[in-house]
């Protein structure tokens, strides 16, 4: 498997290279200063070479693959190996809950304080409509992107990918994927109107407090009016299937 | 030989990208396909296997159904789209099945000369639907051999409202309707389920709705039967 999956924490590893340039730097340093003699002028040295960290840079490009469920603007994270947007299993962050609740990005990005770079859409992105969003941070050993966004006709409906391993890519290197949706468990699935904040219900957005069922799951799809459940603000257009938006992300520098 | 499973199609496109991106040899490839329909109720029209070059598409998410995939999503005809892929240069399996594929029925191709064609697409209509079909878009074929499973999504060609109704002669395409229920175990005379396509690109499929009143409802499908949950299909390719 070449991308593992949100629950499974990316190999850490630590540059070492320009830590033992610079010992080695300071060690020839003393080498070169005359004990014996104070008024010697020390030999000159080289100065320790610091290499400045080379920035990378990648689009991602998501499209909208559902039917009738606008998608809220997209949060990116660039980040190292170690940090998890979130799990399956494990309660959603709050900046997370804000986002698949509301579809306003700003909390889940900076949330993230030890990520390279974050950005943000500024527009809701239509079914069918695509969009590129730029991310440029210093290189590191370990780079992973992370993607999210809400289905914004739901409850706490989001997709994305989390912890894309972008490591290894070289200038040029592409690759694409589905992604799956997935269920805050933030907030009950009423499907109310007042509980959507999409155009299907025009209701509010982030609620106080979390489902009985308080972690991050799949999503069990939505009922809609169409299927029986007549107060529920969707219809069978709202419907959606895994595979809720595609991306493709790509280094570009 | 190698076995390798990818237990999804989000993660297939991943692999199979990065894949491409470490090969880019263009060598002739044979390889043999076996490939099932893993829905519960829903025929698969005659299939399209076809082996392209990279950088071309018979459709992809996010932009508009070509002609001629409406005509197979619609109405399940893939004459139109092996004209394209021949005009292409690529090496096509058209209709393997010789006619539909029942759900859980499998079909294979053994020993396929792709040539020089590195991208593997398939296409059929879901029967019934209005135009949904299965589909695999431009997946890059490994060149290591060996075995590699892979599954589908059902896709929505977005170019016909999700009515539900099956209807004699709406095969054709811009007609509304479903032109079959090959298994007859659906109903008759519903109303419709919607006259409007939200998205009238290319997406992913969101099921169909169905009711459970075979005379009437608004849907002619029957929702304990006719529904579907991605992956629709499943396809093991060995590179020889």
């Amino acid at each position: 498997m070449l991308f593992l999956s949100p629950q499974t924490p990316l190999h850490t590893r630590r540059r070492l290279l320009p830590l033992v340039a610079l010992s080695l730097a300071l060690t020839l340093s003393a080498c070169g200063s005359d004990d014996d003699d104070d008024n010697d002028t020390p030999t000159p040295t080289d100065p320790p070479v610091v290499d400045e960290p080379a920035m990378v840079s990648f689009s991602v490009t998501v499209t909208n693959a559902t039917n009738n469920q606008p998608l809220s603007p997209i949060a990116v994270i660039a980040h190292d190996g170690t940090y998890t947007p979130w799990a399956i299993g494990s309660a959603a962050s709050e900046g997370l809950a804000i986002l698949a609740e509301s579809g306003d990005p700003a909390s889940f990005v900076s949330e993230a304080s030890e990520a390279f770079s974050t950005a943000t859409a500024s527009d809701v992105l239509g079914p069918g409509n695509s969009t590129t969003i730029d991310i440029t941070f210093n290189e590191n050993d370990t780079m992973a992107l992370s993607i999210a966004t809400m289905l914004v006709n739901t409850n706490d409906a989001f997709t994305g990918i989390g912890q894309v391993e972008v490591s290894e890519f070289e200038v040029g290197d592409t690759t694409q994927m589905l992604a799956p949706v997935y269920d805050a468990g933030t907030e009950e699935n009423s499907e109310l109107a007042a509980t959507i904040p999409g155009p299907a219900g025009e209701g509010e957005g982030n609620s106080e407090g979390r489902e009985v069922n308080d972690q991050v799951t799949r999503h069990p799809g939505v009922v809609t009016s169409s299927d029986g459940y007549a107060e529920s603000a969707l219809d069978e257009s709202h419907r959606f299937d895994n595979g809720a938006m595609r991306v493709t992300i790509e280094r570009t520098m | 030989m190698k076995h390798k499973v990818i237990s999804s199609a989000f993660k297939a496109l991943a692999a199979s990208t990065l894949i491409s991106g470490l090969t880019f040899s263009a060598q002739a490839a044979t390889v043999s396909i076996e490939f099932t329909n893993l829905t519960h109720g829903i025929h698969f029209t005659p299939l399209l296997f076809t082996a392209h070059s990279d950088g071309t598409h018979l459709f992809e998410i996010g932009t508009m159904a070509s002609a001629e995939l409406q005509t197979m999503a619609e109405g399940g005809a893939i004459d139109g789209l092996v004209t394209v892929a021949e005009s292409i240069g690529a090496s096509t399996v058209a209709n393997p099945a010789e006619g539909l594929l029942a759900p859980g029925a499998s079909v294979s191709i053994d020993s396929w000369d792709t040539g020089t064609n590195t991208e593997l697409t398939v296409t059929a209509m879901l029967l019934p639907t209005n135009d949904g079909f299965v589909g695999l878009d431009a997946w890059t074929i490994p060149t290591e051999p060996g075995t590699y499973t892979i599954t589908l999504n059902g896709y929505d060609a977005g170019t016909e409202a999700n009515n539900e109704l099956v209807l004699d002669g709406s095969g054709a395409s811009g007609v509304p309707g479903i032109p079959a229920n090959p298994g007859g175990n659906g109903g008759m005379n519903g109303t419709g389920v919607t006259t409007e396509e939200a998205n009238g690109m290319v997406h992913i499929h969101r099921g169909v709705i169905g009711d459970t009143d075979p005379e009437g409802g608004a849907s002619d499908l029957d929702s304990r039967i006719h529904r579907w949950l991605n992956p629709v299909a499943r396809l093991i390719i060995t590179v020889q």
